[in-house]
Formats: C-alpha cells, sequence, structure tokens
C-alpha cells in the first residue's frame, strides 16, 4: 500500500492529466453498463428501467430464433473478415511507400490527399458511390467507354461486397496509415545506415529492417481490429443496399435497426447489442492469445 | 506562441464552419415535404359556423389574444420546412404567435432524422415539451396514458378547446372523433386534418404532355395505350418510367389489375373484408406479370431503388422520366425546377390507367384517413399549461382563427373574389420564390405539423393549378378506401405475435418482390413464395390481425 501512496506523490502530475480520461471511461463506457439489463426486460421508457418487467432470455431466444439470424450472422462476419484481408493491409503497405518517398512535398502531398476521404461524412460518401453507380454514373461511363453493358451497379448482389470494400480503402487509407508512419518514424535509422554499409538493397532494407520495425505495431492493430469483428459500419450499409442486395448486405446493425429503432424494441436491440459485444470479446481474447503464442507481443 | 495562436484560430475556424455547415444543411435539403404525410390538403370555406353561444363555456366562448402569462412549447416531429432559417423569422408564426397571444417554443426536428425515432428518444426526457406532434394509434394512445406520458384530456375539452369539442362532436366528424379517442372512448389528442378525403389523394401519375404532342399521341387511358406510350417515350427520348423506390413500392399504386399493394408488404382488406397483404392475392400477381415485363422491355427507369428525392428530380429535369409517380409537392418541385432551369418541359396529371376504356381506374393510392397526425398533451406538463395549450389549439377551429391560420389577415395577405371565393395577394401569388413556398410564408396552415383543419381551398391557393388538377383526376376510383384496414387495435397477445413475425415477413416480401419485379427472379416461382410466406408464420400474423379487426367491428 505504501508503496502506491509513495507512486502516487511523486507521479501526481501525471495521475492528475490522466484523471479526465478516467472519468471518461467511467461516465461513458461503465455506467451504461447498467443499461444492458434491459436486454433481459420488457422495457417501457415511461416505466423506467427498475420498474419495467423482467422476461429472462425471450429475446436472446427471439433471436437466435428468427429466420434470418444465420443470414445476418454470415454476412456480418463476411464482410468483416474481407475488411480485415483486404482492407486492414492496404494502410499498412501505403505507409512503407510513402516513407520511401524521398522528396518531402510530394510525400506532403500525397498524405494530404490520401486523408480527405477521411473528413467527408458517410452520408455524403455514400451519396457519391450511389451517383457514381447509376445508370448514367462516372462508373458505368468508363464501363460503356470500354464496350460493357450499362446498369445499375448497386443492384447487382454480387458487386456488393466488392463496391463496399474499395469504397472503405478509398476512405479509410490515408487516415489509418497515420499509426504506421509514426511506428516508422520510430525505427532507429542507424540500421539502415548500417545495412547499407553491408551493401543490403532497398528491398532487402524493407523486408529485414522496415517490415520487422512495424510488425509490432501492425499485430496490435490486428488484434484490436479482431476485438470489433461484429461491429460493421452499419450506417454504411443502410445507405448503400436495397432490398435487392439484402440477400449479401443485411447485416446484424441492420437488422436491429429495421426492428430496434424503427419499431422501438429496445430490449431485442439490447439483447442483439450484449451478443455481439460478447462474441467481440471471444475473439479479442482468443487474438491476444494467438499473438503471444506465435510470439509477438499481446495487449494484455 | 505565435504557432500556437494561429493553430488555435485554425481550429476554431473549422469548428466554426461544421457548425455553419449544419445550419445550411437544413435549409437545402431538396424535396422538403416529399417525406411529410399531409402537407397537400383541403378546403374551407364553411367548415366552421360562427358561433352565436353566449355562455361561458360553449363554442366563441374564448376572446383571443389570450390573457395569459405561461408558455408552452411545442415538438414536432416535422422538420421546418421554409425558406426561412428559423421559424422564428416566419411572418406566418410570427401573426400567429400574436394572435392566439401566447409564447409558444417551436422544437422543430434536424433535417434527416426519422420521427419515430425522435419521439421514441424524446420520451427518455424526465420534462417532456407541453404539446407532441406524433401520429399515435388509440391503443398507442391508450398506453400512453396508462404509463403517465400523456394527458386523458376528455375533462378539460368542454371548458378549454369549446369550440374543437363542437366541432368533433357533430355527426359528420365521426370519423375523426373515433380516431382522437381511446377504444375506452377518452380523448387523447387533437387532430391535423384534411377538410375532406379529396387531400389525402395527392399521389398519382404525371406525364409529359409536351412529348405526347410531340408524338401526336393521346394521353393514354388504358394499360395498353401506357406501354404504347412508354415505348415510344424510350424509343424517342430514351426516357421511361420513373419514381423513386418509396413511392412505387407503397400502397395501392395503380395497377391496372387492381392489385392492393406493390413491393412492400402491408396489412389490408381484400374483396371479402379479410385481413391479407396484397402479395397473396391473385390481383398482385397479374400487377407483377405487367410490371415484370415493362421491366424487361427496359420501360421502367432501372435506377429506382436508389434514386432519392434530388436523383428523381434531376432526372425529371434531364428529360430521363416520361410518366411519373409523384405527390403534388414532388409535382410543384418538378415543375419548379423545369421553370428555374429554363427546361422546356410541360407536365400534366393524368388519371390511373384502366384495364378497359370505360372501366373505372385501378385503384388509386391513397392514405383515405382525414386525421393526419394527432397532438398530444405531455403528462409531465402543469395543468395551467395543458389549459393555455388546449385553448391556443382551440384557436385552430374556431372561424376566425380557422381562416387566419390558413390565410392570413383579410386585406393584408388575401381578398374576397367576386364570388367570395379567397385569393391570394398579388405579392403572394406573384413572389419570387413561386406560390408553394409563398403561400407557407404568410400560412401557417400551409406548414405542416399543427392541429386543425387543413381546407381544400388552400391546396388550391397553395398549388400550382396544374398541380391542383392531380387530385380532381387521382380521385376518380374511391373504391380504395373500403381496403384500408380500420385502425388496428391488438391487443397485448395480439401485439406479441404480430412483432414476432412482422419483422421477417415484411423483409422476405420486400425482397422478393423487388426480384420478382427486376427479373432476378421468375414468376413462375411466385406460389413456392407464397408458401414460404406461411412457413414463415404469415397465417399466424394475418389471424392475430384479423380478430383485432373483428373486436374494432363489433
Amino acid at each position: 500500500m505504501n508503496k502506491y501512496i509513495s507512486d502516487f506523490k511523486i507521479h501526481r502530475f501525471k495521475y492528475f492529466v490522466i484523471l479526465p480520461v478516467i472519468i471518461y471511461l467511467i461516465l461513458f463506457h461503465y455506467k451504461p453498463m447498467y443499461g444492458l439489463v434491459i436486454a433481459f426486460k420488457n422495457y417501457k421508457p415511461t416505466r423506467g428501467i427498475a420498474k419495467s418487467e423482467w422476461v429472462g432470455l425471450l429475446y436472446f431466444r427471439q433471436f437466435f430464433k428468427d429466420p434470418y439470424f444465420l443470414r445476418i450472422l454470415k454476412n456480418t462476419f463476411t464482410i468483416s473478415l474481407l475488411q480485415i484481408v483486404f482492407s486492414f493491409p492496404v494502410p499498412v503497405f501505403f505507409a512503407i511507400l510513402l516513407n520511401e518517398i524521398k522528396v518531402n512535398w510530394f510525400k506532403r502531398t500525397i498524405q494530404t490527399i490520401s486523408y480527405m476521404p477521411h473528413f467527408i461524412s458517410t452520408v455524403v460518401l455514400c451519396g457519391m458511390v450511389t451517383a457514381f453507380c447509376q445508370r448514367g454514373g462516372a462508373v458505368n461511363d468508363v464501363i460503356s467507354f470500354l464496350g460493357g453493358e450499362r446498369k445499375n451497379l448497386l443492384m447487382e448482389s454480387s458487386l456488393f461486397y466488392p463496391i463496399y470494400i474499395i469504397s472503405d480503402i478509398w476512405q479509410g487509407m490515408g487516415w489509418s496509415s497515420i499509426i504506421y508512419l509514426a511506428a516508422l518514424a520510430g525505427i532507429d535509422q542507424e540500421q539502415y545506415e548500417a545495412a547499407r554499409i553491408d551493401g543490403a538493397s532497398r528491398i532487402q532494407q524493407m523486408c529485414y529492417i522496415t517490415l520487422p520495425g512495424l510488425l509490432p505495431t501492425v499485430s496490435m492493430m490486428l488484434i484490436l481490429r479482431l476485438g470489433s469483428i461484429l461491429n460493421v459500419s452499419q450506417d454504411k450499409i443502410l445507405l448503400l443496399y436495397q432490398p435487392l442486395t439484402y440477400e449479401v448486405a443485411d447485416v446484424i446493425g441492420t437488422y436491429v435497426y429495421r426492428r430496434g429503432l424503427e419499431e422501438a424494441q429496445y430490449s431485442y436491440s439490447a439483447a442483439v447489442g450484449m451478443f455481439n459485444s460478447i462474441v467481440n470479446i471471444v475473439f479479442l481474447v482468443a487474438a491476444n492469445k494467438f499473438s503471444k503464442k506465435v510470439g509477438q507481443s499481446g495487449l494484455f | 506562441m505565435f504557432k500556437k495562436v494561429i493553430a488555435t484560430l485554425c481550429a476554431m475556424t473549422l469548428v466554426m464552419s461544421l457548425v455553419a455547415c449544419g445550419d445550411g444543411a437544413k435549409e437545402t435539403t431538396p424535396s422538403t415535404q416529399a417525406t411529410n404525410k399531409g402537407t397537400e390538403a383541403p378546403d374551407v370555406q364553411g367548415t366552421e359556423e360562427p358561433s352565436t353561444s353566449e355562455e361561458p363555456v360553449g363554442p366563441g366562448s374564448i376572446t383571443y389574444p389570450l390573457d395569459t402569462d405561461v408558455s408552452i412549447s411545442y415538438w414536432n416531429g416535422a422538420r421546418y420546412s421554409n425558406q426561412y432559417q428559423s421559424w422564428k423569422e416566419s411572418p406566418a408564426h410570427q401573426d400567429f404567435l400574436k394572435a392566439v397571444g401566447v409564447d409558444i417554443d417551436f422544437r422543430y426536428v434536424m433535417a434527416g432524422s426519422n420521427q419515430t425515432q425522435d419521439f421514441n428518444l424524446l420520451l427518455q426526457d424526465e420534462k417532456l415539451p407541453t404539446c407532441l406532434y406524433y401520429l399515435t394509434t388509440p391503443v398507442q394512445a391508450e398506453q400512453f396514458i396508462a404509463d403517465g406520458v400523456i394527458y386523458d384530456i376528455t375533462d378539460y375539452l368542454p371548458k378549454y378547446a369549446p369550440d374543437f369539442w363542437e366541432f368533433v362532436n357533430r355527426p359528420e366528424q365521426a370519423d375523426v372523433l373515433t380516431r382522437c379517442t381511446t377504444p375506452d372512448g377518452r380523448f387523447f389528442c387533437m387532430p391535423e386534418m384534411y377538410e375532406t378525403h379529396w387531400g389525402s389523394n395527392y399521389i398519382g401519375p404525371i406525364i409529359r404532355q409536351d412529348w405526347l404532342d410531340e408524338c401526336g399521341l393521346e394521353v393514354p387511358v388504358t394499360l395498353e395505350d401506357w406501354e404504347k406510350v412508354l415505348v415510344t417515350f424510350k424509343d424517342k427520348y430514351n426516357a421511361g418510367f420513373g419514381a423513386p423506390e418509396y413511392r412505387m413500392a407503397s400502397l395501392f399504386v395503380a395497377s391496372g389489375a387492381d392489385a392492393l399493394g406493390f413491393l412492400n408488404a402491408s396489412l389490408v382488406l381484400n374483396d371479402d373484408g379479410k385481413v391479407v397483404i396484397p402479395q397473396i392475392e391473385p390481383e398482385w400477381k397479374e400487377l407483377m406479370e405487367v410490371a415484370s415485363r415493362w421491366w424487361d422491355m427496359g420501360l421502367i427507369d432501372e435506377d429506382f431503388l436508389t434514386m432519392d428525392g434530388a436523383t428523381y428530380r434531376n432526372k425529371a429535369l434531364n428529360g430521363e422520366i416520361g410518366i411519373a409517380w409523384t405527390a403534388m409537392s414532388e409535382f410543384t418541385n418538378i415543375k419548379k425546377d423545369a421553370a428555374n432551369e429554363g427546361v422546356e418541359s410541360k407536365w400534366v396529371a393524368i388519371s390511373y390507367p384502366r384495364t378497359e376504356a370505360g372501366n373505372p381506374t385501378s385503384i388509386i393510392q391513397t392514405t383515405a384517413q382525414r386525421v393526419t397526425n394527432t397532438i398530444m398533451f405531455s403528462a409531465t406538463s402543469s395543468e395551467e399549461e395543458l389549459a393555455v395549450a388546449l385553448q391556443v389549439w382551440n384557436y385552430a377551429f374556431t372561424e376566425e382563427g380557422h381562416i387566419r391560420m390558413a390565410y392570413g389577415i383579410e386585406g393584408e395577405t388575401h381578398t374576397k373574389d367576386a364570388n367570395g371565393e379567397i385569393q391570394w395577394a398579388d405579392f403572394i401569388r406573384n413572389g419570387e420564390l413561386g406560390i408553394h413556398a409563398e403561400s407557407q410564408k404568410y400560412s401557417m396552415r400551409a406548414n405542416n405539423g399543427i392541429p386543425g383543419i387543413l381546407p381544400d381551398h388552400l391546396i388550391r391557393l397553395k398549388n400550382d393549378p396544374e398541380v391542383a388538377k392531380g387530385p380532381d383526376l387521382w380521385t376518380e376510383n374511391t373504391k380504395a378506401y373500403d381496403h384500408v384496414l380500420p385502425l388496428i387495435m391488438r391487443n397485448a397477445e395480439e401485439e406479441a405475435i404480430h412483432s414476432q413475425y412482422w419483422n421477417a415477413i415484411s423483409t422476405y416480401v420486400k425482397e422478393e418482390t423487388t426480384k420478382f419485379f427486376c427479373g432476378k427472379r421468375s414468376l413462375d416461382e411466385y406460389d413456392d413464395f407464397v408458401k414460404t410466406l406461411y412457413e414463415m408464420g404469415l397465417q399466424q400474423l394475418l389471424d392475430a390481425n384479423q380478430s383485432a379487426v373483428d373486436r374494432y367491428a363489433k
């Protein structure tokens, strides 16, 4: 105990600085957990949480028995995995490539341009995607120029994933690369010098210095990403899907949105949200274990 | 240090510009009325009889402006859709506040929000606004009263809203009375309503008359004529039949085949008075055969599923659509766009198609409800606030209030012509924003979202005459009224069954009907489609609703 008190005395300024964050976490991430209890109650806003009646696992059972349960679960995993396979590595490579550019003004310009889509709101972004994909849209202009047939691309269920992932990469690539650029900046320059003296080519430097130097950051980001495997950006899907693409695009989030918010079934949504979180935690812990096992450092 | 100051200033500028953008967005979103029901509405003259009663309680017993210090708040689930940044600048609102003598804080919602969601979130608040503008069924209202969300206003109405009380108890207003009372007869709201059913038929087809003339074609009457016109339009102008999904999918899309709906699942009554969804009736299959054939022939705009209001207007403007499906407000916007851009086009309303010349038109798209919204009074308000709120909205049902809220002040904003009919003053009629927007500036009623009666005459006045012809043509076949489900009053058990099945079934219906329409699934599989619906629990869903309807009929 004394150890803690003396530690506190020595570092009291640091503790003071971190205080707002702790308050934030308690207020916005721990206190609301009490609300989870409505997943087991038939919650009526007018009665409040405490006075609503208990219904046990009713809403969980309803969700698991839903005719669309398997479909939305499958779609959610599919989209999430596609993101991990395709969207996740792009910023890493982008950061490495940027790092190789030695002309400073050019590097800055590329960076700025690549960040820009991140600042466009999802609604506007999806409006642009919709406009591009329409029969008379820009993408169709290209297709028709190359001799293809014009059609509304968002109506093809087979094209939904490519459209989703490509727009995802376009929007997130620059922004997500920032953390990797920071990691690259932390690699000791002497290592490169030594390698050059030993006659290593740039490709060799990349493979044996840059990549290993990045790996801890990459594995940390991957673990975090797996911790939100069931959190697919539902607002983007809501804005891009329609009945013809439900079969590939309807995910847990959108289904719950239609049922939970539009029909005001709060308890049902809370039950599904809880299911979501539990799956996410399982993946987070498993990924962390795996990472430690293969010799990389874990998060905790 | 200097750098820090500059950085801070930059950050502030960024934040301020974001705030500014947010405000701007409210005003620039196109198709302002399209999403709100009841924008187009009905006629006023003579609905209110002058009150001669001298009693302290009774029609006409309240003197306006009121003499009170109590202020009230008004939550409006609609967006403030006017030319001004805020309702506070609107002459119509200012005149209304002056007329009733009460300080009202109108709270409109943000652009792009969803009324149901906003209302559900609002309910979490401890102190609710005095007046709640939200479409509520009598059964929901019963629950709201039981849960202590809203007042049961039955006992307050005769004293604080005597003119409304007198109005709603007239025999010819029986439908309004039913709509505004709980199943056991308690008043829960004051209505926003059309004067007659005419105003509820505000959706229908329009066509490019100038193209018809150029091609030497007559206005299409039968389904066959429609097809011929569409083929000609496609060949000559590369334009088809177009409307956004939210127009095409809803109730009673004209079909010629008398189907009761198109892409969306909805509960309707069939010819035998049984609760069904349109898709299991034989007429629906006939309609879908025609519709999917038109799709195959390329007569229907392929972008309808991803089309929003703005794209729709653009397509109409750019001549990519030859026959469209619109609400009156959209029709107005389409005409306005063409005028603003100097595009030569002449859009006119036409009747719904018929199977054969001489037959009645196919079933029309209608809400078949005169009451378009219900305004309730929150139980977290004091009785004093309730009394003032009721008196304020009672004004809408007095003869003076009815006229003033609809047309402003005589001699200023309107005059009476030789026939005694109300006409706008010239500055409104010839205002630069067009008749629709100019009317909204000076007519409280033309801005939807408050209790009272929307006169048919105002609908005609606030619209381009060509647009106002729409409901005349679209009202031809009123058989649709018989197919609209009466107010459903499901009890708790029925409600549990309904909510268990409805979401999955309506998702399935929408998905598959769209596939049938767009040629992604063959109509040969129609029987499988219906079979799957029953496997998903359609019968249980219909039975639950049938028993609710039967109870209502008793």
